[in-house]
């Protein structure tokens, strides 16, 4: 009996907690709720503006001689964001196959059309993914009381995808047309009214290609590249550009020189820096590191779309931009010496859709292309194996590589049969001088800085394959969302540096400064850090066995 | 003994997890290799027309035993896809009735294998003819205001007619004269500019296109800025009586293209009055003529009046003379009823001085103005009710003045109810 009330006592204990901790974050929520507010769109009954990463190019085109009444800029702002807003409704509708939202953007008339285009897509079983690239837009009528628009989109890049419903891709296509467009104000609102598609007129190309031979003085200079990754010590990844810090980009650059590089490589983060609508302030940041790098005469190859894994259509708008922005911007600045596309695109073959991803590739490399036809262009493989993909398109191939040094030389090879007439470059390697104290990892700095010295020794017997290191230094923090959630490979990604996380120079570093010198071995080194713990462990348990009626005992005791 | 016991092999189970732990980051590597797709071709052509009209059948034939293909379609309003279970297949219709151009893709194994292009043209223009009108209104100024009206002709499935498509409209302007023209349709609409001419009234507008008429559309010409007008006055009885009005009258106020303005225009009044002080009035137009009824002044002298529209345009400057309607007039006092009598108060015409005219009494040695109203030509002021008022007095009437003494006798004031 004594011992049930023991155990109602304290089941009703916990039951109150439980019940306490629910009502308190039941009410929680509520307030939380009742104090958050509506949201602005919601109450005043607004279309929902445009989502950054929706951004087609738009241009207008010269107005026709008599369009009844002159354009205001204002206005010719405005019925260019509503069409464009309005087919990206008509996208959406497509591939949700839902009629929500259709009338914010169609006239009454326009509007059977749509719903029976949606129909038939819903009738199909079929996910339908399109999207407009660009938009050409010219004027040819415009009522005197403002109410009605009348001009043709020329030249319509539209991209459009078939799924099935599992989201497994049956086609994609790339099309090109004309749409005579007519738009009516209507409530306030900018409405399509009618949509014609037409023949493409094609238009001559703003940007015109570089006829002079710069790209053969890139290339040249990059066969004498001896490069490094750069990210600053303390902001790794996703801190640097947040937390851009030009006073430690120029101590490290300053570093970077005197260790005897003359080429960096750095990350562009796709989503930091704004997607379609690039945040001028990254630019800013991004101009200071070149700076810095032209100050202390090193070259930097800039890979563009870090963390960009959102290859569907609607993303392709916002990548363009993005890559017109900086190519653009940057062209001619005197540090650059190459554009790498994405890092590591390969990886993302095995985690998205692998057609998406090349198609996504091949949108991107054309663009790149237009935009900066000066500097050369590459993608940097994970592995080399895949490196020969697309290797047609690139001026140069370039792949990654964190496998045993011995082995480099055979891939090396393998590739060169599938690449004949491309320079290769080795945009990353490196080993992590991690040694675990719990895992079985014991990667020693003398092991670091032999297989730098190991790869160096295949590259040149390859053909003096330039090489760019990674990285320079050993990171003071690895955040999960780089290297996963595993402890031993979150901590492994912090050792690859030259420099160690308290600044000294590691013996690798040694190495690169002394190239002569042998690299000794210490005899402690010979010693895996974890071994220790497992010999304490085994010392205890072999202890506990010959002790085993004293702890017998003992728990005998403390039980009674 | 112990390994009898089943049971105790569940403490080989962590061991069992750690090695697969183990097993997992050693041994496990991802390995990406693309794969280059071989893809077995056959050949198909389309045998289509390159136009059709909107609304029309099309099907789509493939030859027997053809493996399982699937079709991408293109349209003015969006992209569709089917997968092809039969050897024909009928384009929907909802499809063929969008006019433009029409993309056929046929794919098999992900790859075009073979592609048409149809032009879908549109029908000839259906009824009604959607027209638009802006601005509603213009002034009717020689030309220099326009006004725009635009058709959009569609056909039965609403969609834009072929480009120059003429369609017809014709005028019926205010000055009675008509007008047509033929435009035809450019970037799908017809567009028509209408200049303002001189006389003010509606514009009825009609358009066609083909068989497919629209609705009556009206423009409104409207009176343009006005010129400078005449004031006269009418009606007028020349005494300061306070009592008759005069009418004051506008000429008929025109535009410059001797259009009458509009009904309504505000016309302002402004008036100094014979005392000296201003005031302005307002009056509306009808008919061009803008009429006000003035009351005549109280006090001799001249009134001087002038007008205009929007602060702008002036008319001339009336100056009318009014004379005194009394020259003099009586007073008399009751000692018993301490009732202050003034009159007869006669007019110029000797007739009494209209009722309601008001004469003021001022104490002077109290500084307090009192008021009376005319009645059948005497104005009465009980002075008891005034609080016994004693001494000087100005009595003023129709711009003149008097002023008399009265002295009441000194009472006790415990007699205070029975006073001689």
């Amino acid at each position: 009996m004594i011992k049930d009330r023991k155990f109602f006592k304290v089941i009703f204990f916990l039951g109150i907690i439980l019940l306490l901790a629910v009502v308190t974050g039941g009410v929680g929520k509520v307030l939380v709720f009742l104090s958050k507010g509506g949201n602005r769109a919601d109450l005043l009954n607004i279309p929902p503006e445009l989502p950054s990463e929706y951004t087609p190019k738009v241009i207008w085109l010269n107005d026709d001689t008599d369009t009844g009444r002159p354009m205001e800029s204002f206005n010719r702002n405005i019925i260019a964001k509503d069409y464009v807003r309005a087919l990206y409704q008509r996208n959406l509708s497509l591939l949700t196959a839902k009629p929500d939202g259709i009338k914010e953007y169609f006239t009454l008339d326009a509007r059977p059309k749509i719903f029976a285009q949606i129909n038939l897509v819903s009738s199909s079983e079929t996910i339908i993914e399109r999207a407009e690239i660009n938009h050409n837009l010219k004027l040819h009528f415009y009522s005197a009381d403002g109410q009605l628009v009348s001009f043709t989109d020329r030249f319509v890049e539209s991209r459009e995808r078939v799924k099935n419903k599992e989201g497994r891709l049956l086609a994609s296509k790339v099309e090109y047309a004309d749409f005579n467009t007519l738009m009516q104000l209507d409530d306030g609102y900018w409405r399509i009214k009618h949509l014609v598609r037409m023949p493409p007129n094609t238009i001559p190309d703003t940007l015109i290609a570089d006829s002079t031979n710069r790209k053969a003085f890139f290339l040249e200079k990059l066969k004498s590249i001896k490069g490094i990754n750069y990210y600053p010590r303390d902001t790794p990844w996703k801190d640097f550009w947040i937390t851009y810090n030009s006073v430690t980009t120029q101590k490290d650059f300053k570093l970077i020189k005197k260790l005897g590089f003359n080429t960096i490589r750095i990350f562009v983060n796709f989503e930091q820096f704004g997607k379609g609508n690039v945040v001028p302030e990254m630019i800013q940041r991004l101009e200071n590191v070149l700076n810095t790098a032209t100050a202390n005469n090193l070259s930097v190859i800039v890979t563009l779309f870090d963390f960009n894994s959102n290859y569907s259509l609607l993303n392709f708008p916002a990548s363009d931009r993005q890559l017109e922005t900086l190519l653009t911007t940057f062209k001619n600045h005197p540090a650059l010496l190459a554009w790498d596309l994405k890092n590591e695109a390969d990886l993302d073959f095995f985690y998205q859709n692998r057609e998406e991803v090349k198609e996504w590739l091949k949108f991107i490399i054309k663009k790149a292309k237009k935009y900066d036809s000066i500097h050369p262009i590459t993608v940097g493989w994970a592995y080399p194996e895949n490196a020969d993909y697309l290797a047609d398109e690139f001026d140069f191939v370039s792949f990654h590589y964190y496998k045993e040094a011995t082995k480099l030389g055979e891939a090396i090879d393998s590739l060169r049969i599938k690449v004949i007439n491309k320079p290769l470059v080795l945009s990353e390697f490196g080993l992590s001088s991690y040694r675990s104290k719990v895992f079985p990892y014991n990667q020693t700095e003398t092991q670091q800085a032999e297989y730098f010295r190991d790869i160096q020794e295949v590259l040149k017997q390859k053909g003096n394959i330039p090489s760019i290191y990674w990285t320079l230094y050993d990171f003071t923090s690895v955040s999960s969302d780089i290297a996963g959630w595993r402890p031993w490979q979150r901590n492994n990604q912090k050792y690859f540096g030259i420099i160690g996380a308290d600044g000294s120079l590691k013996k690798i570093g040694n190495f690169i400064i002394h190239p002569e010198q042998i690299i000794k071995k210490s005899f402690i080194e010979s010693f895996p850090h974890y071994s220790f713990l497992y010999i304490i462990i085994f010392l205890l348990l072999v202890a506990a066995f010959i002790k085993r009626n004293f702890i017998f005992s003992l728990f005998n005791k403390i039980l009674k | 003994m112990y390994l009898k016991n089943k049971k105790y092999l569940w403490g080989l189970f962590p061991i069992f997890l750690v090695g697969i732990v183990i097993a997992y980051f050693l041994f496990f590597q991802r390995k990406v290799i693309i794969s280059t797709s071989s893809d077995s071709q056959f050949f198909f052509q389309f045998n289509l027309p390159n136009s059709l009209y909107a609304g029309s059948k099309l099907s789509i034939k493939l030859p027997q035993h053809t493996p399982n293909c699937q079709l991408l379609l293109n349209s003015s309003w969006g992209t569709w896809w089917l997968d092809l279970s039969k050897n024909e297949f009928y384009i929907p219709d909802s499809v063929m009735m969008q006019s433009g151009l029409l993309d056929i893709s046929l794919f098999y194994n992900k790859n075009i294998i073979a592609e048409a292009q149809i032009f879908i043209k549109p029908l000839q223009a259906f009824e009604p003819l959607e027209t638009f009108l802006g601005s509603k209104s213009i002034i009717a100024d020689g030309g220099e205001h326009w006004s725009m009206i635009t058709a959009i002709p569609t056909d039965k499935f609403i969609n834009p007619v072929y480009e120059n498509t003429p369609v017809h409209f014709s005028f019926k302007r205010p000055n009675g004269n008509s007008e047509a023209y033929d435009i035809p349709t450019k970037h799908l609409v017809s567009f028509k500019k209408i200049y303002s001419q001189q006389k003010v009234g509606k514009t009825i507008i009609s358009m066609k296109a083909a068989n497919a008429a629209g609705k009556e559309k009206e423009l409104l010409e409207i009176p343009g800025y006005p010129r400078p007008f005449n004031i006269e006055n009418d009606e007028l009885y020349l005494y300061a009586d306070a009592r008759q009005y005069f009418k004051l009258k506008t000429g008929i106020i025109k535009d410059k293209f001797e259009n009458v303005v509009s009904n309504g225009t505000l016309v302002s009044i402004n008036i100094k009055d014979t005392d000296g002080s201003y005031r302005q009035l307002t009056s509306y137009t009808i008919g061009g003529i803008a009429r006000l009824m003035i009351q005549n002044p109280n006090i001799a002298g001249t009134m001087q009046i002038s007008a205009n529209i929007y602060g702008d345009v002036e008319s001339n400057q009336l100056n009318i003379q009014f004379q005194e309607t009394i020259k003099d007039f009586k007073i008399s006092y009751n000692k018993q009823t301490e009732v202050l009598k003034i009159g007869p108060l006669i007019g110029a015409m000797s007739q009494y001085i209209a009722d309601g005219a008001e004469v003021e009494v001022v104490l002077n040695p109290r500084q307090e103005n009192l008021k009376a109203l005319v009645i059948e030509g005497y104005a009465k002021f009980n002075l008891k009710q005034e609080q016994h008022p004693n001494g000087e007095m100005t009595i003023r009437f129709a711009g003149i003045e008097k002023r008399i003494n009265i002295q009441l006798e000194v009472k006790d004031k415990n007699k205070n109810d029975k006073r001689p």
